[in-house]
């Protein structure tokens, strides 16, 4: 066990150095420029204004913990490609360590540093809504984060368990198309063609059902219906935009589904993330 | 006698090339034994199968045919707790100090912290580097680089050290370092397999060497047996006609060379005097008496492994 919290260790530091923590640095500058607008500049009423900086704080929490899980693929497709082509993974596999123990190590490391970037979007996200005075709808929100953190394990796993056989490349690649997989197999499944749905039942099996966010609703800001009176372009068309007013004031979540969802990527996560075990421990490292 | 640290039998092993995925033999049937407390030069050209040889020991390579025991055992996992690797080059993590890669390794190795904080200390003043300890390895030069690889294949006192070129990239200081170290790891009771293009630091440390040439040991021999050669002496006979061949063969003697008027004849230390005062009562003349010159490591590995 300590040798596997080492390796974890390892990865973090490894994390710290690389480059990556710029591409960090620059998403929350992103999120800062997304968000600043919405926080402080004035789109009409009062109402309107208190909505979208409201609004702003949730969208900012759906975007950075898509930025979490595209972090942990990231990392996880590169997991072991870039100990491969820096070779340091032979004084690693030159020691008493078993090859699981060093890819649960990977994993752990990779998990820790994509829920602690999630962990201090969320503290952020909190501070700044609670500043405007939202009041989050703590069950979304908390179905929300076990999401995110889910799906870090889930793609991290499989990113990890893809580049135990192919390069960093095409395993994040083939792990990012496996996160928009779900829709094209539920399409498939219910498509009227026999070898469509022939094809998307097999592939229901092999697809985990993936990330669905619902941050966007953890803040319980639906848009005043006299919003736009007096002014604007909306107003000449007759007041509030249709897709906006019939924003959900109480979204419909069924957290049955969603716990069973949950569970669903978590096992499909264990099952990739043996596979690569038995893949590794199997595999060959020829070093020139 | 104690069992075989290495042992290695029939080891064959293939890899597929291009775009025909044609099998290319890096190992072929290569045996070969190492017994504990020696060192033991495994030599040859690049391409040869050293480094094949070597991952299939740590287990990074699975042979296609043939077996690779480890302290008689064929399970690695655990058994590398006994072994010390350097790599050719040592490739580290650039972001740890000399000390934290030290520490990282040996905790991998099943160190605990008090053996480390014993062990780290001494073994980078041990290694001159105890300047360098809490520098970033990413900024160590080549030389630096090798001594810190050593110092990691030493920390956790291996049993069996595998040492892939571990003087190349040093300089001089470094190198007599080395090779000290190694000397000094065999007085302990340690095994050292040492694979080398470095011939003089084969013959100043080893005391056995195989040579290994396209996947195949070509040449297998005790360093002592090059050795023993310079004890022989060398008599260069002129005039060197048939009555003098007669006088001597009571003698039983060593023909190094035979030719019309001259010959040369080879003898050890103790026969040497008996071969030149029978040599005065015969129709010869000596022309010289020198020290034979045996045949050098470099010798064999010409004859042997070299080209052509």
């Amino acid at each position: 066990m300590a040798r596997i919290f080492l390796i974890a260790r390892n990865v973090f530091r490894g994390i710290l150095h690389r480059r990556i923590l710029y591409l960090w640095i620059a998403a929350i500058g992103l999120l800062i420029l997304r968000s600043l607008p919405a926080i402080f500049f004035n789109f009409g009423t009062e109402a309107l204004q208190t909505v979208m900086r409201k609004r702003a704080v949730s969208g900012a929490l759906d975007t950075w913990s898509t930025l979490c899980i595209a972090l942990a693929i990231f990392m996880g497709a590169s997991a072991i490609g870039s100990e491969i082509s820096a070779k340091t993974i032979v004084s690693v596999f030159a020691r008493p360590i078993r090859r699981w123990e060093f890819l649960l190590g990977k994993w752990i490391g990779i998990q820790a540093f994509a829920l602690l970037s999630l962990g201090l979007g969320l503290i952020v996200g909190f501070a700044v809504g609670s500043y405007l005075g939202s009041a989050f709808e703590y069950n979304i929100l908390g179905i929300s984060l076990a999401q995110t953190a889910v799906a870090i394990s889930l793609y991290s796993g499989i990113a990890i368990a893809l580049s135990t056989l192919i390069g960093s490349g095409l395993a994040g690649a083939l792990a990012v198309l496996l996160a928009f997989m779900p829709g094209l197999v539920t399409y498939l499944v219910e498509s009227p063609n026999s070898t469509a749905h022939a094809a998307g039942l097999v592939l229901d099996y092999v697809v985990p059902p993936g990330y669905t966010s619902h941050y966007s609703t953890t803040i319980n800001a639906p848009i005043p219906l006299d919003a736009f009176s007096g002014r604007g372009r909306e107003n000449r068309r007759g007041g509030v935009p249709p897709f906006m007013a019939q924003q959900p004031q109480e979204p419909d979540i069924d957290y049955n589904i969603e716990s069973w969802t949950l569970l669903k990527n978590a096992g499909y996560a264990a099952v990739f993330f043996v596979l690569g075990c038995l893949i590794l421990t199997r595999r060959e490292l020829r070093l020139a | 006698m104690a069992a075989a640290v290495i042992e290695i039998d029939e080891l064959t092993k293939s890899y597929r090339r291009g775009l025909r995925r044609s099998t290319v033999f890096a190992v072929q049937k290569l045996s070969m034994k190492v017994q504990p407390a020696s060192i033991v030069a495994f030599v040859g050209p690049n391409g040869a199968g050293k480094t094949t040889t070597i991952q299939t020991l740590l287990g990074l390579l699975k042979p296609d045919s043939g077996s690779v025991r480890l302290f008689g055992d064929t399970t690695h996992t655990a058994l590398l707790r006994r072994v010390g690797y350097q790599p050719e080059v040592f490739h580290t993590y650039p972001f740890y100090t000399a000390k934290e890669v030290l520490r990282y390794y040996g905790q991998l190795s099943g160190m605990s912290s008090a053996e480390l904080d014993q062990a780290v200390p001494s073994l980078l003043d041990r290694m001159g580097l105890v300047d360098a300890s809490d520098r970033k390895a990413g900024t160590f030069s080549k030389g630096m680089t090798q001594r810190l690889g050593l110092a990691q294949a030493l920390l956790h006192d291996p049993e069996l050290l595998i040492l892939d070129e571990p003087t190349s990239g040093l300089d001089p200081e470094g190198r007599r370092l080395v090779l000290d170290i190694i000397r000094e790891e065999k007085a302990k009771g340690r095994t050292v397999f040492l694979s080398s293009h470095i011939l003089s630091d084969v013959e100043r440390t080893c005391d056995e060497v195989f040579m290994i040439r396209k996947g195949q040991i070509v040449y297998a021999e005790q360093l002592s047996a090059f050795a023993g050669q310079s004890q022989q002496w060398e008599v260069e006979v002129l005039g060197w006609n048939p009555a003098a061949r007669e006088g001597l063969l009571p003698m039983n003697p060593t023909f190094l060379m035979e030719a019309e008027e001259r010959a040369v004849l080879l003898c050890t230390v103790e026969s040497k005097s008996a071969l030149l005062r029978r040599l005065t009562e015969l129709p010869v003349e000596i022309g010289s008496v020198q020290r034979h010159r045996g045949a050098t490591l470099e010798d064999v590995y010409m004859k042997f492994v070299g080209r052509g």
